[in-house]
C-alpha cells in the first residue's frame, strides 16, 4: 500500500525558493538570447518562436507541479512512467530518427516532434527515489528486485534505439541516487575498480569490436585526431576555432560564425555559438549560472527532511549536471562528442519543456517540503 | 525499536547524507574548474590564434590552369595556340542585401561599358522583355520564395506580381534601381541563390572578361565585394577553316567527364573543363592537355585574397607538330574552292551541275605523312570557341555535313581508280602477264551476262592499254578470272577494308566480297558481281585516304605506310619525340608492280590515255606524273552526277607525293585531276605556264 504523508504548512508561498525559479528563468533568458542570434544568422524565424512556446509548456508544467504537493508523484509517478514507457515502446516502432547514428528517437506528432526519452528521465528519476526510500527506510517486499526492474525497463528501450549517449546519463542518474542512498564508500570504490579493469579487458581482449561501427569511430575520432572518418574532429575542431576565437569579450551578439559553420550548432554545439559571440565573459556566466543552479539545487535537497524529496532532487541534479558536463565538454573537445543538448540553453522544445518539469518538480519539492527539525 | 537509539540513527544518516552532499558539490566545482581553465586556454591564451585562422585566413586550393598545347604545321606556322583570358568570381560574404545590390549594380555598369557577357539562368526562365515566365514556374517559385505561404500566393499571382516580390521580398532591391536595372541585379542574385558561392567552390560570374573589367575589380576590390578575378588561357585558332577537320575542335567536357577522367586519372579532369570533341584536338588530347598546378589560397571574410602560393606549378601540355604543310594545305583547299565551281558549270550530257564537295588528301610516298587533307566544305573551328549558338547550329545543321571529314570516314566507290588492284591481282595470281593481249570487243558474254565496252571495240591489248583507256572490258575479263577471293587478298593487302591508323577517327570502308554480300545483302555471291566488283563498283567503298595510302603503295613498290598527322611532339623542356614510321610490306613482286605503274604513267602520259592533257607541261620539270581517273556510279545517274575520281603520284620514276581527289557528283574522274595538278604544282613550287 503506497502511503502519502502530507505537509500541513498554510503559508506555502513563503517556501517557495524564488532564488531557483529565478536562476532557471535566467538561464532560460540566456537560451532565448542565443537562439535568436542563430535564428537570425541561420535565417530561420521557426526555431527562435518554437524555443519560445517551448518555454512557456515548460512554465505552465512548472506552475502545474507547484499546485501539487511532490508527495503525491509517489502515486502519480506511476501512471507517468507507464505512459513514457508506452512512447518509447512506439518510438522503437514509429520513430524517426535525425542524425548519423540511426538512432530513431523521435516521435512525429504533425508540426512537432517529441523525444519521450527526454521526458523519461524525470520519470525514472521519481520511481527510482521512491524504490531508494523504501529500501533506506525499509518498507515494503522485493524492493531491490523492483528498483532494478524498474530502472532497466527504460534504459533497455533507449538501448533499443540506439542511443547509448542518454543510456549513459541514465547510468550516472542511477549511480549518483544510489550514493546519496546512502551506498557504503567500499562498494563505490569496488564498482569503480571493476569498472576500470572491464574497461581495461574489454581494451585487452579486442571485445570493443563488437560494438557499433558509429561508436567506435566516435572513440576513434576522440582518440586519432588526426584520422576522422565521421568528420566529428571537423566538428569539434570547427568549434574549438570559433570558440577560442571569441576571445576574452567576444565578436558580439549575431557576430560570429560557429552559427553557420559549426554543424549542429543550434541545438548540441550551441556552446560553441556562446564562447565565440559572447567571449570568455559570456561562457563564464553561463557556467557560473549553471554552478549557482546546482548549488541552489543542492541546499535544496539538503533542507529537505524527507529522504524521497531529497532523493528527487538530487537525481534530477544528477541529470542536468551529467547534460552539462557531457555538452560543454564535448563543444570545448575534452569528451567525445553524443547527441546530449545542453540544458535550458540548446534549441529543442522536448528537452526544454523536460527540464522545466525537472525544474518545476524541485521548485514542488522546496515549496511543499517538511523543514528539518533542528533546523 | 529503541526511540533514542533511532533518533541517533537518524542523525548519523542525516550527516552522512550532508557528507555526501558536499563531495557531490565539490566534484561538481572541479569539473567547472576543468572547463574554466580549458576555455581559458582557448579563449584567452590561444584566442587570437584561433580568432586570425577563423577569420584572416580561411584557406582553399586553387587551381592554376595548364596551357593546352600548341598545333603547328610541318614548317612550324602556328594553327592553335593559347591566350591569356580572364575570368570573374564570386564567394559569399556577410553583406546585406542593399550593400550586395550595389556591387552587382556597380559590376554590371562595369560588364555594359567594357562590353562583356555574363551567364544568365534566370532570362531562360522569366523574360524581362515579356515580363512572363518562359517555363513552367514551379521550381523557379520554390527557389525565389521566402516562406510556404508565399509560395503558394506566388504559384497563381501575376508575373509582375511575382517580379514585385523577387525585387522587393527576396532580393530587397532598394527603389532606387529602374525595373530594368533590378532586372539585371536579380539576373546575377538568382545565379548566388541557387549555386554554391563558398571559398572552396566559388560561382563564375563570367568568362573571358576585357582586361578593363579586370583592372577596375582589382583596383576598386573594395566596391566590389566577393567578386575576384583570375586567369585562366582560353584556346585560339588561326585560318583554321583550312585545316578544319584534321584540327577539330574543343568544346565542354559534359557528359563525358567521367569516361575522360577514368581513362587519364592522371591529367586531373574537372567537370567544366573543355576537351576535344574531334580530330587531332580530341585524338591527341592526352598530350595536348597538360596538367593544371595547384596553389593554395588565403581568403578573408570579404572574399579578399591574403595569401597565394603555388603548391604545385602546372604542367603545359606538349606542342604538336602536324605532317601537313599548311601552304600546300591552302592551295588544296583553294583548288577544290575553284574547281568544283567550274564543274558545276561545264556542259555535259551527264552533269546535273550539283558538285558541291570534295575530298583531297596528299601523302608522302615514302613515310605516310599527310601534307594536305582537305574536306570541303568546311566549317571555321573557331566558331566553337566563342561559343556563338547561332553559327554552331549553322555548322552541325548545314545539309552538305560541313563537320563531316569525308577525307577519312566519306566512302566512295572507287570506280576505275580499283582497276590498278584488279591488275595487280591479276599478276600476282599469274591470269595474265604484263604483254598478254586480250581481246576487248564491243559486247561480251561473261558469268552468264552480256557486258558492253563504253571504249568501243578495241581489239586485242596489253594492260598497260587497258589502264591507260580504262578499258572496262579488258578488267571484265581478267577480274573474272581471277576470281573475287583473290581480288579481296589484294585489296586487303593494299590497305582496303581496314583502318590505316592515322590519328583521327576514320572509316574502314567495304570490299566487294562474298562475306559483305551474305552479311549485308542476305544474298549469295554471282560469277556476274565480280565483274562489277572489277571496275570498282558493286559494294566497293573506300575512303580517300585509303585511296591515296594505295596509290601510294604502288607508288613506292609495296610499301604499306600507317598515315599520320602528328609529325612530332615538343615537351615544355623542349625535348622532341617523332612519331615513328610503320610501314608493311604488300607481297606483290616488283614486275606486277613495275607493270602496273607503266599503266598508270601511261593514263597521264600516252595519246589515249583519260588524263593525258593534264599533268604535260610537268614533264620537262618534275618528270612524269602516274595516275588513274575513276569515274564512280551512285545509283542515282537519273537524278545527279556521278562521283569525280583522281588518284595519282608523281614524280613516276621516283615519287614523293601521291595524291586521291574524290569530288562528289564530279561527272567524270579527269574533271578531278586538275585539283590533283594544283596540288602537284603547290608542292613542286611549278609557276603555271599555262597562262
Amino acid at each position: 500500500m503506497l502511503h502519502v504523508e502530507k505537509s500541513q504548512s498554510i503559508n506555502k508561498l513563503k517556501h517557495f525558493d524564488w532564488i531557483l525559479l529565478i536562476i532557471v528563468l535566467a538561464l532560460n533568458a540566456f537560451g532565448m538570447f542565443i537562439i535568436r542570434s542563430v535564428s537570425v544568422q541561420l535565417e530561420s524565424p521557426g526555431i527562435f518562436i518554437k524555443q519560445g512556446v517551448g518555454i512557456a509548456l515548460g512554465m505552465i508544467c512548472i506552475v502545474v507541479l507547484c499546485l501539487i504537493d511532490y508527495k503525491d508523484l509517489r502515486i502519480l509517478g506511476f501512471p507517468a512512467y507507464w505512459v513514457i514507457i508506452i512512447l518509447l515502446v512506439l518510438v522503437l516502432r514509429y520513430g524517426i530518427g535525425e542524425d548519423e547514428t540511426g538512432s530513431k528517437a523521435w516521435l512525429d506528432l504533425g508540426p512537432i516532434t517529441f523525444q519521450p526519452s527526454e521526458l523519461c528521465k524525470v520519470t525514472f528519476v521519481l520511481i527510482i527515489a521512491l524504490y531508494l526510500e523504501r529500501i533506506v527506510i525499509k518498507t515494503g517486499k522485493f524492493n531491490y528486485i523492483k528498483l532494478l526492474f524498474f530502472a532497466a525497463l527504460p534504459v533497455f528501450l533507449i538501448f533499443q534505439q540506439p542511443d547509448y549517449g542518454t543510456v549513459l546519463v541514465y547510468g550516472f542518474i542511477f549511480i549518483c541516487m544510489v550514493f546519496f542512498a546512502g551506498l557504503p564508500y567500499k562498494y563505490i570504490f569496488i564498482g569503480a575498480g571493476a569498472c576500470a579493469s572491464g574497461v581495461f579487458i574489454v581494451y585487452i581482449t579486442g571485445l570493443y569490436q563488437l560494438l557499433p561501427k558509429y561508436m567506435l569511430n566516435r572513440f576513434y575520432s576522440y582518440f586519432n585526431k588526426d584520422v576522422d572518418p565521421l568528420g566529428i574532429n571537423f566538428q569539434v575542431s570547427r568549434a574549438i576555432q570559433h570558440i577560442g576565437s571569441g576571445q576574452l569579450w567576444g565578436r558580439g551578439w549575431g557576430n560570429g560564425w560557429a552559427a553557420e559553420r559549426v554543424p549542429f550548432a543550434h541545438t548540441d554545439f550551441i556552446f560553441s555559438v556562446v564562447a565565440e559571440e559572447l567571449g570568455f565573459f559570456g561562457a563564464s556566466i553561463l557556467i557560473l549560472l549553471f554552478l549557482a543552479f546546482f548549488a541552489r539545487c543542492i541546499y535544496i535537497a539538503w533542507h529537505t527532511r524527507e529522504r524521497y524529496g531529497a532523493f528527487i532532487v538530487m537525481g534530477l541534479t544528477a541529470m542536468f549536471l551529467a547534460h552539462f558536463i557531457e555538452n560543454v565538454g564535448m563543444n570545448i573537445g575534452l569528451l567525445p562528442v553524443t547527441g546530449i543538448p545542453l540544458p535550458f540553453i540548446s534549441y529543442g522544445a522536448s528537452s526544454v519543456v523536460s527540464n522545466l518539469i525537472a525544474a518545476g518538480i524541485i521548485l514542488s519539492i522546496s515549496m511543499h517540503k517538511e523543514r528539518l527539525m533542528f533546523e | 525499536m529503541d526511540p533514542v537509539k533511532n533518533k541517533e540513527k537518524e542523525k548519523e544518516m542525516q550527516a552522512d547524507l550532508k557528507r555526501r552532499y558536499i563531495i557531490f558539490f565539490l566534484i561538481l566545482v572541479i569539473f567547472c574548474g576543468i572547463i574554466l581553465r580549458q576555455l581559458v586556454d582557448l579563449q584567452i591564451v590561444n584566442g587570437k590564434e584561433y580568432l586570425d585562422t577563423s577569420t584572416k585566413r580561411i584557406a582553399t586550393s586553387g587551381v592554376i590552369y595548364a596551357n593546352r598545347g600548341n598545333i603547328y604545321d610541318r614548317n612550324g606556322i602556328p594553327i592553335a595556340g593559347n591566350r591569356m583570358g580572364f575570368c570573374v568570381q564570386y564567394v559569399d560574404t556577410k553583406l546585406s542585401n542593399g550593400e550586395k545590390n550595389a556591387a552587382i549594380a556597380r559590376l554590371i555598369d562595369l560588364f555594359n561599358k567594357n562590353g562583356d557577357k555574363y551567364h544568365s539562368t534566370m532570362n531562360k526562365i522569366f523574360s524581362f522583355t515579356s515580363m512572363d515566365f518562359l517555363i513552367n514556374r514551379e521550381g523557379f517559385i520554390n527557389q525565389i520564395s521566402i516562406s510556404d505561404e508565399d509560395k503558394s500566393f506566388l504559384m497563381e499571382a501575376e508575373p509582375k506580381e511575382v517580379f514585385k516580390y523577387m525585387r522587393e521580398k527576396t532580393f530587397g532591391i532598394d527603389a532606387q534601381y529602374t525595373d530594368e536595372e533590378a532586372y539585371r541585379i536579380m539576373e546575377l542574385r538568382y545565379e548566388m541563390l541557387i549555386n554554391y558561392c563558398t571559398i572552396s567552390d566559388p560561382l563564375l560570374i563570367a568568362e573571358d572578361v576585357s582586361i578593363d573589367t579586370v583592372i577596375a575589380l582589382e583596383e576598386r576590390n573594395e566596391e566590389f565585394s566577393g567578386f575576384t578575378t583570375y586567369s585562366k588561357p582560353f584556346r585560339e585558332y588561326y585560318d583554321a577553316h583550312l585545316v578544319a577537320h584534321v584540327l577539330g575542335y574543343i568544346g565542354s567536357i559534359g557528359d563525358e567527364f567521367e569516361e575522360w577522367s577514368k581513362k587519364y586519372p592522371r591529367l586531373g579532369y574537372l567537370p567544366n573543363d573543355k576537351v576535344g570533341i574531334c580530330g587531332i584536338e580530341r585524338s591527341e588530347e592526352h598530350v595536348l592537355r597538360g596538367i593544371n598546378g595547384v596553389t593554395r589560397k588565403e581568403v578573408d571574410i570579404e572574399g579578399r585574397l591574403t595569401y597565394y602560393e603555388v603548391v604545385e606549378p602546372p604542367v603545359p601540355g606538349q606542342d604538336i607538330y602536324l605532317t601537313i604543310d599548311l601552304n600546300l594545305q591552302k592551295a588544296t583547299y583553294e583548288s577544290i574552292e575553284r574547281n568544283i565551281e567550274i564543274i558545276r558549270n561545264r556542259e555535259h550530257k551527264k552533269n546535273f551541275h550539283d558538285a558541291n564537295a570534295a575530298a583531297v588528301v596528299a601523302m608522302d610516298v615514302k613515310s605516310g605523312e599527310i601534307l594536305a587533307m582537305v574536306s570541303y566544305p568546311a566549317f571555321d573551328p573557331a566558331d566553337f570557341l566563342e561559343g556563338n549558338n547561332e553559327k554552331i547550329s549553322y555548322i552541325l545543321n548545314h545539309p552538305d555535313r560541313l563537320i563531316f571529314n569525308r577525307a577519312t570516314s566519306g566512302n566512295y566507290a572507287p570506280g576505275s581508280t580499283y582497276k590498278p588492284l584488279i591488275a595487280i591481282a591479276a599478276l600476282e595470281s599469274g591470269i595474265i602477264t604484263p604483254s598478254q593481249r586480250i581481246d576487248c570487243p564491243y559486247t561480251k558474254t561473261i558469268g552468264g551476262l552480256v557486258w558492253r565496252n563504253p571504249e568501243g571495240n578495241q581489239g586485242r591489248i596489253v594492260l598497260e592499254k587497258a589502264l591507260a583507256t580504262s578499258s572496262n572490258m579488258y578488267f571484265f575479263q581478267i577480274g573474272f578470272a581471277t576470281g573475287i577471293d583473290n581480288i579481296v587478298k589484294w585489296a586487303k593487302n593494299f590497305g582496303f577494308g581496314k583502318k590505316t591508323g592515322i590519328e583521327i577517327g576514320e572509316s574502314i570502308g567495304a570490299i566487294a566480297s562474298r562475306e559483305y554480300k551474305q552479311v549485308y545483302i542476305k544474298e549469295s555471291w554471282v560469277p556476274a558481281d565480280t565483274c562489277n566488283a572489277s571496275i570498282g563498283q558493286l559494294y566497293n567503298a573506300f575512303t580517300p585516304i585509303q585511296l591515296v595510302n594505295y596509290v601510294a603503295t604502288i607508288g613506292n613498290g609495296g610499301r604499306l605506310y600507317r598515315p599520320h598527322l602528328v609529325r612530332k611532339r615538343m615537351d615544355a623542356s623542349g625535348q622532341v619525340h617523332f612519331t615513328e614510321i610503320e610501314y608493311q610490306l604488300t607481297t606483290a613482286k616488283e614486275s606486277t608492280i613495275k607493270a602496273v605503274q607503266k599503266g598508270m604513267v601511261a593514263v597521264a602520259n600516252s595519246e589515249d590515255g583519260t588524263a593525258v592533257n593534264i599533268f604535260k607541261d610537268f614533264r620537262p620539270i618534275i618528270g612524269e606524273v602516274a595516275g588513274k581517273t575513276g569515274t564512280a556510279e551512285t545509283g542515282q545517274e537519273a537524278t545527279s552526277s556521278s562521283n569525280a575520281l583522281f588518284v595519282c603520284y608523281a614524280p613516276a620514276d621516283d615519287p614523293e607525293i601521291a595524291v586521291a581527289v574524290v569530288v562528289e557528283k564530279g561527272v567524270s574522274g579527269a574533271w578531278s585531276a586538275p585539283i590533283a595538278r594544283d596540288v602537284l604544282m603547290a608542292y613542286f613550287n611549278i609557276q603555271d605556264q599555262s597562262n
